[in-house]
């Protein structure tokens, strides 16, 4: 039987098209389960539709399924933080960034509820609860998640009283959590990639919500307090347990009165 | 003479070009298939996304593969014309100087079109070089204008008929690029074999008897 002798150049060139073709198959077909955060922006409760000065928080984030998305991710975002999935936990963020939108629209519909619940409740203002909820979902229509209940009531509580916190914009309020039916502040994702944010934005107050003594070390306060600790970033961090936490000290600010830090 | 210089390495890209415009077609088939039926094409997403990346990464071994090649056949080009005005070095290296590359993008091929109009026997291919160089040259530009889009797009859309377009002006490049290839290979074989024979005839006339 005959052999057939390849050249020496037909042999470099199947080596020069080999390369990138694994590169391709194992970017594409090489299997990841990771979500990523990355540093967002800011952004005014005014843009959800509410008369108010100060700012809710967010973060990109979503589900990588190959090392090409990882690549992108990577080259598009600025402190981007990978965390490796089990099989479970991939399965809830798949449904959760690329499944159901409804179960997604859930969490912030009932965060932006409570907020408006807890806020029109002090002035009696039961009857336009739902206009108040559709009208705000409509305005944030392109943000996801629940983190921007407690800012939101801030501001539903500016735009009810008439007030501003930030002292005709001297002040630059942020902050993220979560908000119960009883105006509590609950805990939320990505605390560390929301103080880059906040820090990339010179916020004077940003808000976290204080839930040491629930969780322990795994709290977002701990968590913060160790990120500011290793980042070195220059941040006034101020955990809250409630809506009135919040707004109090927001009110006493101005006299150096600090209830919280 | 035994072997050109760029023989070696024209073989070499011609091969590599061949694979790039078959991946390349692919991906105007499935560019297709994504504007007329996107339930078929999600099927396909993890193949095509292969596709793209692999012309993405043999583009970049292209520009390699011709950047020696350009060199070689530089070589030989001194050694068939030794007025030839463009030096190997000066051949590949004025393509990184910024602005100055673009001049020197159709300056290069003008260059080779002339030399090989010197000579008669490279009649046929020097014609059909003359014709498509200042097509591939253009492609080339509309491609690179094409890639800059791509890269400096800050909206997350891109029309399915930009794709397609690119795409296409990408496969039509490579298909100008091996005819031009073709031409300026075979030209220089033909010049390759025309000087053999004249070395060969040479020592036979020398060695004629002189009459004394």
């Amino acid at each position: 039987m005959k052999s057939m002798k390849l050249s020496k150049e037909i042999k470099i060139s199947i080596a020069l098209v080999a390369v990138p073709l694994v590169i391709s198959f194992l970017l594409i077909l090489l299997p990841v389960q990771e979500e990523y955060t990355a540093r967002g922006e800011i952004a005014p409760v005014s843009d959800l539709g509410i008369n108010g000065s100060v700012h809710f928080t967010y973060v990109y984030s979503g589900i990588i399924e190959n090392y090409l998305d990882k690549f992108y991710v990577f080259l598009e975002f600025d402190d981007v933080e990978f965390i490796t999935l089990d099989d479970d936990e991939y399965e809830f963020y798949t449904e959760y960034y690329v499944g159901s939108d409804a179960e997604e629209d859930a969490y912030k519909e009932q965060t932006v509820a409570n907020a408006v619940h807890v806020t029109a409740s002090e002035i009696g203002e039961e009857d336009v609860f739902q206009d108040k909820i559709d009208d705000i979902l409509y305005h944030s229509a392109e943000y996801y998640g629940d983190s921007m209940g407690l800012m939101v009531a801030i501001g539903l509580v500016e735009e009810m009283n008439n007030v501003d916190y930030s002292r005709h914009g001297s002040l630059t309020i942020a902050g993220t959590g979560t908000l119960e039916y009883d105006g509590t502040v609950g805990s939320i994702g990505a605390v560390k990639q929301k103080l880059f944010t906040a820090a990339a934005n010179d916020v004077d107050i940003f808000f976290i919500p204080k839930d040491e003594d629930i969780y322990g070390m795994y709290s977002n306060e701990s968590e913060a307090r160790q990120v500011l600790r290793e980042e070195n970033l220059d941040l006034n961090v101020v955990p809250v347990e409630t809506l009135d936490d919040a707004i109090e000290y927001l009110e006493n600010y101005d006299t150096g009165k600090v209830l919280l830090q | 003479m035994k072997q050109l210089q760029s023989e070696s390495i024209g073989k070499i890209l011609w091969i590599v070009l061949w694979v790039a415009a078959i991946f390349t077609a692919v991906s105007v088939v499935n560019t297709v298939i994504y504007i007329i039926d996107y339930q078929l094409f999600y099927k396909i997403e993890a193949f095509y996304s292969v596709v793209t990346i692999f012309i993405a990464l043999i583009h970049f071994i292209l520009f390699i593969l011709y950047g020696i090649w350009i060199y070689k056949v530089h070589m030989d080009f001194k050694t068939f014309f030794p007025d030839h005005p463009v030096t190997p070095g000066k051949a590949v290296g004025f393509y990184f100087i910024p602005f100055f590359s673009l001049y020197w993008l159709f300056h290069v091929p003008a260059k080779l079109s002339r030399s090989l109009k010197s000579e008669a026997i490279t009649a046929d291919y020097r014609g059909k070089f003359s014709v498509l160089w200042p097509f591939g040259v253009i492609f080339f530009i509309i491609d690179h204008i094409f890639n800059l889009y791509f890269a400096y797009n800050e909206s997350m859309y891109i029309s399915e008929w930009t794709w397609l377009t690119a795409d296409i002006v990408y496969l039509i490049l490579l298909i100008l690029s091996l005819s031009l290839l073709f031409a300026v290979t075979n030209s220089l074989q033909l010049l390759k074999t025309h000087k053999l024979e004249t070395e060969q005839q040479q020592p036979a006339d020398d060695d004629t008897p002189l009459n004394a």
